[in-house]
């Protein structure tokens, strides 16, 4: 099975402004990252993304293509909440995907 | 021993698929081998556990997240992936055999399910398979696993399966 995401929770180092900070990481947005694997077909991958984004069929190609030879690829990005939904929808779809900050 | 287009658009919307009784009864085979897998707790460290980790992956990398995430969403992915399941048998119980033909109608919805059906049994069988990288789809598909060989036709009926609803997906851009 390939790689999950090995991206660490970074704690902030420095406290001067801790509501600011803390705000700042609420407002990053989230990557919809799917990875590579084995047996899923391209073509299936091509299909699951058009269907649940609404990409053209060059755009979700590229995509599938990055996912296949760099492993992985960023599909989405947004507030937790869509990103959340987003992976949901791509598990139920039997993709392997996962959700990191930007 | 597969048709040559297994499933081929309706011009009034959905799909035919058209499959020889043999194929039929391999499909027939997969809803009771998918069923326990959609529901129930897995000890990780056994095979049915590693197919579970592949059919419902971790989102987040942190078990903390992974956990809060979890409980937000239940059971819904598991149960939209059995409902899938319970429509892809109910629609092979049906349809005509005619000859050495067996064909029946469905709704691209009904298709849909087929789809994810298909995709579930595909990944489960690489996961008995132990396939870990791309080499098994290279040269020769002549092996004499069956569960190979059901592992290969699948890829098949679902390629064939993609080629008939892509056009519903309407006009790019």
């Amino acid at each position: 099975l390939p790689r999950k995401s090995a991206a660490p929770t970074i704690a902030p180092d420095r406290v001067e402004d801790p509501v600011g900070q803390e705000r700042d990481e609420r407002d990053r947005p989230w990557d919809v990252v799917v990875w590579n694997d084995p047996v899923t077909l391209m073509s299936y991958v091509v299909y699951v993304l058009r269907k649940l984004f609404g990409h053209d069929e060059p755009t979700a190609t590229r995509l599938m293509l990055q996912v296949h030879n760099d492993g992985r690829a960023v599909v989405a990005s947004g507030p937790r909440e869509r990103a959340e939904s987003d992976v949901s929808r791509l598990h139920a779809h039997g993709l392997q995907a996962t959700l990191t900050r930007a | 021993v597969a048709a040559l287009e297994a499933v081929r658009r309706l011009p009034s919307g959905g799909v035919r698929v058209r499959l020889t009784p043999r194929e039929r009864d391999i499909l027939l085979t997969l809803p009771g081998q998918l069923r326990p897998l959609m529901a129930g707790e897995y000890d990780l460290d056994t095979p049915a556990g590693w197919v579970r980790e592949r059919l419902f992956p971790s989102a987040y990398e942190d078990p903390l997240d992974e956990y809060d995430y979890r409980e937000l969403l239940g059971t819904t992915v598991p149960d939209q992936r059995l409902a899938a399941i319970e429509e892809f048998a109910r629609t092979l119980e049906g349809g005509t055999l005619r000859r050495l033909t067996w064909t029946t109608d469905l709704s691209d919805d009904q298709a849909h399910a087929w789809l994810s059906a298909v995709n579930d049994a595909r990944l489960t069988l690489a996961m008995v398979l132990g396939v870990t990288d791309e080499s098994v789809w290279e040269g020769r598909q002549d092996s004499n696993d069956p569960t190979k060989i059901v592992l290969f036709y699948l890829g098949w009926l679902q390629e064939s399966l993609l080629d008939a609803l892509t056009p519903a997906l309407g006009q790019d851009g």
